[in-house]
């Protein structure tokens, strides 16, 4: 069934038609969100917020673009959101550790059980500027070309192509700093 | 090996193994029952005023109860006063030393 037509439904009041597309793009929704948030339960919890504020903003989808292309953009949104709100509490609890009140341990255990390698990666990925971090995670995570890269991010092919140098350069030049000298 | 290609491979393997992680394969149903909740309607402009105004509201009320209880303890001050007055006669030492009270 087109897309277009299940929404026009869904803002007549059939609600129900609104899992024909959550079950369509879950996959996708999540596999994007992972690029940005590297863990599973917060990219499902986020993919759920996602869905949820899409369907109470179906009234504004305009379809200029496509509504995966609509979708992704809020996906994006709610995941820097999120990396945003999560580096605020990493800061506030390394104060609360300083002045002794609370106790890094959880983080500590977490940075334990994981690989310090894959800690590197993932810092190197968040540390990247948002518009290269997102280019780099649809070219990575969604395979996306860079043409709709471009669609999807109002930029020229052009432009993608220099963010995807860029952000290449940046990680390689991160990970050489964290390299141990030979 | 070049300093970073080894963390590249690292960024590579990491990608591929997060690419094949799956989500909870109900996770369309817990959306649904998310929007089918009353709560899961998302605030609007009425309550972004509604609250602002309601707490102002609430303050202006405690204001004109403070200034209502002030003025009417003033006014239950003056007529105690009216009593002391008369009571000031009654004390004065000239009172009894008068001699048409005897």
């Amino acid at each position: 069934m087109d897309e277009l037509i299940i929404i026009q439904e869904i803002l007549a009041g059939e609600q129900d038609k609104y899992a024909l597309l959550v079950k369509k793009y879950t996959d996708p929704v999540f596999r994007l969100v992972m690029g940005f948030v590297h863990q599973q339960q917060d990219a499902e919890d986020i993919t759920q917020e996602v869905f949820i504020r899409a369907y109470h903003a179906l009234g504004r989808f305009e379809q200029r673009a496509s509504f995966s292309t609509w979708l992704f953009r809020i996906a994006i949104n709610q995941s820097q959101t999120y990396i945003k709100r999560k580096k605020r509490r990493a800061a506030w609890e390394k104060t609360l550790a300083f002045f002794g009140a609370a106790s890094p341990a959880g983080s500590v255990t977490a940075m334990l059980d994981e690989k310090e390698e894959y800690r590197v990666v993932r810092e190197a990925l968040n540390q990247l500027p948002l518009r290269q971090q997102q280019a780099f995670i649809l070219s990575k995570y969604q395979e996306m070309s860079q043409r709709e890269i471009a669609g999807l991010m109002h930029l020229t092919e052009g432009a993608v192509e220099q963010l995807l140098m860029r952000a290449k350069s940046r990680l390689r030049d991160y990970f050489e700093k964290k390299s141990p000298e030979p | 090996m070049k300093k970073h290609e080894r963390y590249e491979q690292v960024m590579n393997e990491m990608i591929r193994q997060e690419k094949e992680i799956s989500p909870d394969p109900w996770l369309h149903s817990r959306v649904m029952a998310r929007l089918s909740k009353p709560e899961s309607v998302p605030a609007g402009w009425l309550p972004v005023i509604l609250k602002p105004a309601l707490a102002a509201a609430s303050l202006l009320l405690v204001l004109w109860l403070g200034i209502q209880t002030g003025s009417s303890w003033k006014q239950e001050q003056g007529s105690a006063a009216v009593v002391l007055e008369n009571d000031y006669h009654a004390e004065h030492f000239s009172f009894y030393t008068q001699a048409e009270n005897e």
